[in-house]
């Protein structure tokens, strides 16, 4: 893969949101998403975004940059940056999660994916499908057939189960 | 606040997956519920393989064996209890995840535990205090599914009888994957 390097200067791109808004960032930085550094390799300097929103672009380039600068030394403020980073509505990690998963950026999948499973394990059945926009297709006679299959695991702790969607 | 966040795209079933493959067995089967869809992902044998998978390397309960002491009346008390390894104090002590597994009542098991493979214990036990009539069978303790196998169609010479404990070995045949 040859890049010239006349210049000193890095290389830039210039990434667009669905809404057309654009944003640059270093080449270097960029390229943790998958997606993205195949279209690099495709002489890609313009980046078109169709799938991703302003709102959630800037913050995935916030993402990326913090993790484009990590060393030995900063392990640990990144660690507190991706905790906070997850301090999210779920509707903002659902369209986050789309998007880095669009964009192949494996290590934040693994942290989105990650946060969901955390604030769901404890959720209701139907804080979950409220979460996730699903409906129940079950009737009620077929869903008492699978709540009876594992009924332990519903009754077990049931003081501790979370009824909330958010 | 967030409303329901269903805005046009259902969410892509290999996300799902990542999702679900994170979490604790007891949420999964309650999830099971939720929808016919997510029912059958959660049962599916290619997503428990990738469930256990994931959580291979960390630790796992470990069962142990108490002598409790069994009234005379209650021969099906089950001398055992299942401890979560989960807690990091060291030592023996650990939270006992079940205190008496009543699901494996009736299968008169008292036998010898093999295993586990891919989590499922074997376990051989008699049904009857006279006869030989053993009884071999699977257990989950995740799921606390237990089945028996079908009975075993022979009688082994009373000579035998002493050296049987321990002859049945328990083995994993990838084809069948049940």
């Amino acid at each position: 893969m040859a890049s010239s390097s006349k210049t000193e200067q890095k290389k830039m791109l210039i990434l667009k949101s669905s809404e057309e808004e654009e944003f640059e960032i270093e080449e270097s930085i960029a390229v943790q998403s998958g997606t993205i550094k195949n279209m690099v390799e495709d002489d890609f300097t313009l980046i078109p975004l169709p799938n991703v929103d302003t709102e959630t672009l800037i913050k995935i380039i916030k993402y990326m940059k913090k993790h484009g600068e990590k060393t030995k030394s900063n392990e640990k403020d990144i660690e507190e940056f991706d905790k906070e980073f997850v301090k999210k509505s779920f509707t903002e990690l659902k369209e986050l999660v789309l998007a880095a998963n669009y964009l192949h950026i494996t290590s934040l999948i693994d942290l989105l994916c990650q946060a969901f499973a955390d604030r769901i394990k404890n959720k209701s059945v139907k804080a979950i499908r409220e979460i996730f926009g699903i409906p129940n297709d079950f009737t009620p006679e077929e869903e008492a057939e699978v709540y009876e299959q594992h009924k332990w695991a519903h009754e077990e702790g049931k003081e501790h189960i979370d009824h909330s969607a958010y | 606040m967030g409303t329901s966040i269903d805005d046009g795209g259902p969410f892509p079933e290999d996300l799902t997956l990542d999702i679900l493959q994170r979490l604790p067995f007891k949420s999964l089967l309650r999830f099971k519920c939720i929808s016919k869809n997510w029912y059958g992902l959660i049962s599916s044998p290619a997503f428990v393989g990738k469930h256990f998978n994931y959580h291979g390397n960390k630790k796992r309960p470990k069962i142990q064996f108490h002598d409790i002491d069994r009234p005379a009346s209650d021969d099906d008390l089950i001398p055992m209890i299942i401890f979560s390894e989960d807690d990091s104090e060291g030592g023996g002590e650990g939270t006992p995840l079940i205190e008496k597994p009543h699901h494996l009542r009736g299968f008169g098991v008292d036998k010898l535990f093999y295993g586990p493979v891919d989590g499922v214990f074997s376990f051989s036990g008699t049904r009857s205090t006279t006869e030989y009539d053993p009884c071999l069978g699977l257990w989950n303790p995740a799921t606390r599914v237990v089945t028996t196998l079908p009975p075993v169609h022979f009688k082994p010479q009373p000579a035998f009888l002493l050296d049987i404990a321990g002859i049945f070995g328990f083995g994993f045949d990838p084809p069948l994957h049940k």
